[in-house]
């Protein structure tokens, strides 16, 4: 029993720690990002080519370098990658629509669009096999833990960790900090915001590069503790990332933790004999939490002015 | 006296319409000035263009003698430009303290800014009074008080205001106008906006009349005040 | 030309598909419900198939299905989708926009798993071998053509009917069209189901077309995908929906030869054209009729008395309360209106009077208190039922159909219109008298005009022109010239009075502008802090200290 509560856990970090920077995004500027999941999958394979040396696979042929990095730092020099990549989104995705103040439905097919440019261009350049990190090269975690007759892998206790304490910083940044009241500020009115002397586009931008760089490092964790099943697997996550955030609440940080993890737990909690319908039981948890409470669980409702 | 804000030939327009066709005013150290006319005939576009918000395709703005024609809005909150806009735009999920603390986000040294702080409590207690409220709380005139006294938390050096008076009762109305006129005696250069051109003229020295994106009309308040044009049109004389 | 037939079917089917995304999506509703009901129509064809064939009507080897049982299976689906499609809407069409679609996609997950499944759909393999209509896979197009040209011209019908104004308006602003007596819930229902039954339909189809089913056929990257040609063809024209989405979805097909570069061709022509073309390739602006020739009408006042004003009572209101979490916004605040009255209702801001007009309406719950309207309580009616009854309302911040003409946005009132005896159901029946309503407003040179680019003046007068075309018996105006010049507030107020004396309307007003409350009502009420301060004359109000006190101050210098 405790062992599932855990596994549940795990699996929820995973999707919570995905779904942090759609939050972020969502919450600062209101709207969905779908490249989130392709610039997710940029980042683990760019950490993956850094610390293996291996670049190409696809139409682009294979072939292997002397140049590798440690970890830590093939995971840096990829979130930073990403952040750039994700600030160059905004520019050619999403401000050009800011500028003709564009429904949001249009945010989200045009960042439809870079996503699947993004993961077909992978697909041309790695091609679709399975790609793997070696396995001493998260040596610095022990494999397996064991406590109590539970047993939980080193890396996804890491992942848990990760999610965790990038919370906290956010959290603490908006709630304690003027620059996080500036923030805020933003995401209440743009237009309010630069009367006040707030560099609003800046802002936009380093959100964006943000966002970016927690994508490249949740991807980096994700493959380098299990795997890179091929260029599409972050656009999967998007669609669960998105089911997380709404059940937490869309307009809170935090509610991409606990939507992850409520996520992770029910899925865990399917019995092995109906494992088929695991990943529906995200799906119908969705359904009934948006009929009862449609502001997720910890967002506020929506007021309407009349 | 000393030129704080120079328009000259300023055109604007969006969604198809002209809003602005070639608009010239000044504002003068220690001046207030008013912009009256019907809605629709540019005033707010003319606020806007300003202080940034609305880019313009033809003419100059300078601020304090430097060329802001194309700066970004936060930049020239920087450079002392404070707007009050139409409709307030308080920031209704922060409390009324941080919204003033956010009003002074341009400007460095906190004990500076805490007795910038304790300056406007002065000038409005009734923001005293709800310092922790959630400015969404605030009755309109509360509000109305609290964006005057947020662009004040930058120590501009040109205050303008989008329509102060609207929606608000003739008693609150009257109060902020007479902050307005004390404000100005310490100093502060005003730009005004206001529908209640009755009023408008009363406080300021010096005034433009727009009319469908042109000034028709300018000189000091007392003159236009008299001028039955502007009895009839705005005044509602006959 | 085997190669080119399957590319016009694929078009076809695409564009069907974007049909039923499109239908919902004139109501504003963002639904990707499509790919399950697609499904469940398809494992329909295929089942029905499998028993017909099994039992009753054997098939020899290349016999062909009869098309009469083909037509059953429409039947069969048509009615299980619609039912289906209903049942859900009630419970998910309150959701709005990025909610509603994510409802709707977890919908098609949970179906596409359950096939996935459940026996009697084939689980992970499916059902095999069909049985066709047709000898070669080009003869579908007999099907697909005609198919695709009924469902085009019944949702381009619908778009000029009542229905569809009434979708256009909730689309664009859902309070503003409760406001003119809308059943949302209604008419956003029907929408889903109309769409479900298309989708089905276009599976029972595809089912025969392909041969086999599976449940790879509804995935919501499909709904996805038609959401993107969707916006891209056209999101407010079903032209552009339909067609555009057809071509661009079929772009992967003629992209072939580039093999792997297709998609990422595919993914950049999305980017490109949302950043150029807004509103999609086909416009709607290319279709907006036109309106010549209108007349406007004699209109016959309320009341059947020479005088506007009796003593009947209309509108009664007893200790309204009003609470929002622990604030009283209004407190046990009582009044009456008569027939004909105009009064005024005043108080500083913050007072409570928008409050109380949301409370009449329906925009707001009550907390204690009754509201009636000749005699019957109304205060558990919700908002488009009050509006059939006879109280229309203006808003303070201007709930106009911004992106429609002057004229479509009076017409739009009429869309929820009750049957009359010589009501008909296509909108453009009605354009005499929303145009009599816009001359009587002054809005006549402007009836084409988009009314975002209306000066605000005019903007307040289409919102009262808007309100007449409900018929209404007591109109609540909320602010009508707040923004004007002395001239337009002086037309303002002889235009109210002329709508009182001549056709005998009820006015309850909201205003600052205290020398227009005093010369125009017939009796003031003033509110302060959500209670009823001071009620009677303008003279009596006027010269009340508590009401000085509290809101008048200093007198504003009058002529």
């Amino acid at each position: 029993m405790l062992q599932i509560l855990l596994n549940g856990l795990c699996i929820g970090s995973v999707y919570a720690l995905f779904a942090i920077g759609y939050a972020l995004v969502f919450s600062l500027l209101g709207v969905i990002n779908f490249a989130h999941g392709a610039v997710f999958a940029v980042g683990a394979y760019l950490t993956w080519s850094l610390s293996s040396g291996t670049w190409g696979g696809g139409l682009w042929p294979a072939y292997t370098s002397s140049f590798h990095l440690p970890f830590w730092q093939a995971a840096l020099v990829s979130a930073l990658f990403c952040a750039l990549l994700a600030m160059g989104l905004e520019k050619v995705a999403f401000a050009p629509l800011r500028k003709r103040h564009a429904e949001a439905l249009q945010y989200l097919v045009s960042s439809l669009g870079f996503g699947i440019f993004l993961v077909n261009l992978l697909l041309l350049f790695y091609g679709a096999e399975t790609k793997n990190f070696d396995l001493d090269i998260l040596s610095f975690v022990p494999p397996l833990i064991e406590w109590n007759g539970l047993f939980v892998r080193g890396v996804q206790l890491l992942i848990l960790g990760v999610s965790l304490i990038s919370l906290l910083l956010i959290l603490a940044l908006f709630r304690f900090s003027m620059a996080g009241k500036g923030l805020r500020a933003v995401a209440e009115n743009p237009q309010a915001a630069s009367l006040l002397g707030i560099p609003v586009p800046r802002i936009m931008s380093l959100t964006f590069a943000f966002s970016g760089a927690l994508a490249s490092l949740a991807g980096t964790l994700i493959a380098a503790g299990f795997s890179i099943p091929g260029p599409h697997f972050g656009m999967l996550f998007g669609l669960k990332g998105l089911a997380v955030i709404v059940l937490g609440g869309m307009g809170e940080v935090s509610g991409a933790i606990v939507g992850g993890l409520l996520l992770g737990l029910m899925e865990a909690a399917v019995p092995a004999d109906y494992s088929g319908y695991k990943e529906a039981v995200g799906f119908a948890l969705l359904f009934g939490v948006l009929l009862l409470r449609p502001e997720g669980l910890l967002g506020r409702p929506q007021k309407e002015k009349f | 006296m000393s030129l704080i804000l120079g328009i000259d030939d300023l055109h604007l327009s969006y969604g198809g319409i002209q809003a602005l066709r070639g608009i010239h005013l000044e504002v003068r150290a220690g001046e207030i000035v008013c912009l009256i006319g019907a809605n629709g005939a540019g005033k707010t576009s003319c606020l806007r263009a300003i202080s940034g918000l609305h880019p313009v395709h033809r003419g100059s703005i300078s601020f304090l003698g430097r060329d802001c024609t194309h700066r970004e809005a936060a930049e020239r909150v920087r450079l002392g430009l404070a707007l009050c806009p139409e409709g307030r735009m308080i920031l209704a999920q922060q409390s009324v303290e941080d919204n003033l603390k956010l009003g002074a986000w341009t400007r460095h040294g906190s004990r500076a800014i805490e007795q910038t702080l304790q300056e406007m409590f002065e000038l409005f207690p009734r923001l005293l009074e709800r310092r922790h409220q959630l400015a969404g709380t605030l009755s309109g005139g509360e509000q109305q008080m609290l964006a005057m006294a947020r662009a004040l938390m930058a120590k501009p050096r040109l205050l303008m205001l989008d329509e102060p008076s609207l929606g608000l009762a003739p008693l609150i109305v009257q109060d902020i106008f007479t902050k307005l006129a004390w404000l100005n005696k310490e100093g502060m250069a005003i730009l005004l906006v206001e529908q209640n051109a009755h009023l408008a003229l009363e406080i300021s020295h010096r005034a433009y009349v727009l009319e469908n994106g042109l000034v028709t009309l300018s000189g000091s308040a007392q003159e236009l005040s008299g001028d039955p044009r502007v009895q009839e049109a705005y005044l509602g004389r006959t | 030309m085997e190669g080119n037939s399957f590319i016009f079917l694929v078009v076809l089917q695409q564009a069907l598909l974007a049909l039923s995304l499109y239908i919902p999506l004139m109501g504003g509703q963002l639904s990707l419900a499509s790919p399950a009901f697609f499904a469940i129509g398809g494992y329909i064809a295929a089942i029905a198939s499998a028993y017909i064939t099994e039992g009753w009507w054997p098939l020899a080897e290349d016999q062909l299905y009869p098309f009469g049982f083909f037509l059953v299976e429409v039947v069969i689906s048509s009615v299980l989708c619609y039912g289906l499609a209903y049942a859900i809407g009630r419970m998910v069409l309150r959701l709005r926009g990025i909610y509603l679609a994510l409802a709707t996609l977890a919908l098609v997950e949970i179906v596409r798993v359950l096939c996935l499944n459940l026996s009697w759909t084939g689980g992970a393999i499916g059902i095999f071998s069909i049985p066709q209509l047709f000898a070669e896979q080009g003869d579908y197009l007999w099907v697909f053509v005609p198919l695709f040209a009924v469902a085009l011209a019944s949702v381009l019908l619908l778009e000029r009917s009542r229905l569809g104004q009434a979708l256009r308006a909730i689309r664009e602003d859902e309070y503003a069209a409760a406001a003119m007596g809308i059943d949302r819930a209604r008419c956003k229902t029907l929408a889903f189901a109309w769409g479900a039954v298309l989708a089905g339909i276009t599976g029972v189809a595809s089912a025969h077309l392909l041969n086999t089913w599976n449940a790879r056929q509804g995935t919501y990257e499909s709904a996805i995908n038609t959401l993107a040609y969707v916006m891209i063809g056209g999101s407010w024209s079903a032209v552009g929906a339909s067609l555009g989405a057809g071509l661009l979805a079929a772009l992967p097909e003629w992209l072939r030869p580039l093999q792997d570069l297709r998609l990422i061709v595919n993914g950049s022509l999305i980017v490109l054209a949302t950043l150029f073309l807004p509103r999609g390739l086909i416009q709607e602006s290319w279709f907006r009729r036109r309106f010549r020739g209108l007349k406007s009408r004699e209109l016959t006042p309320l009341s059947g008395t020479k005088s506007p004003r009796t003593d009947e009572i209309l509108l009664e209101v007893e200790a309204l309360t009003v609470q929002f979490g622990g604030l009283r916004a209004v407190d046990k605040l009582s009044f009456q209106l008569k027939r004909g009255e105009i009064l005024g209702l005043i108080g500083p801001n913050g007072a409570g009077k928008t409050t109380v007009f949301n409370a009449l309406t329906g925009f707001v719950p009550l907390h204690e208190g009754h509201i009636s309207w000749a005699g019957k309580a109304i205060e558990h009616l919700p908002i488009h039922e009050r509006v059939h009854l006879g109280l229309a309302r203006t808003f303070q911040n201007l709930r106009l159909l911004r992106q429609q003409s002057v004229l479509e946005n009076v017409l739009a009132a009429a869309s929820a219109l009750r049957k009359h005896e010589d009501a008909s159901e296509m909108l453009y029946d009605f354009a005499d008298e929303a145009f009599t309503y816009v001359k009587l407003c002054g809005l006549e040179d402007k009836i084409d005009q988009l009314s975002g680019t209306l000066s605000y003046g005019d903007q307040r007068r289409l919102e009262l022109a808007r309100a007449l075309m409900l018929r209404p018996q007591v109109i609540l105006l909320d602010e009508p010239v707040a923004g004007m010049n002395p001239f337009e507030k002086k037309g303002m107020q002889e235009l109210i009075r002329d709508l009182r004396d001549r056709l005998g309307l009820s006015f309850v007003l909201i205003e600052h502008h205290v020398p227009l409350v005093m010369g125009l009502c017939d009796r003031i009420a003033v509110l302060n802090f959500g209670v009823l301060i001071a009620q009677g004359t303008p003279a009596e109000v006027s010269q009340n200290p508590d009401v000085e006190t509290a809101y008048l101050g200093k007198k504003e210098a009058t002529p």
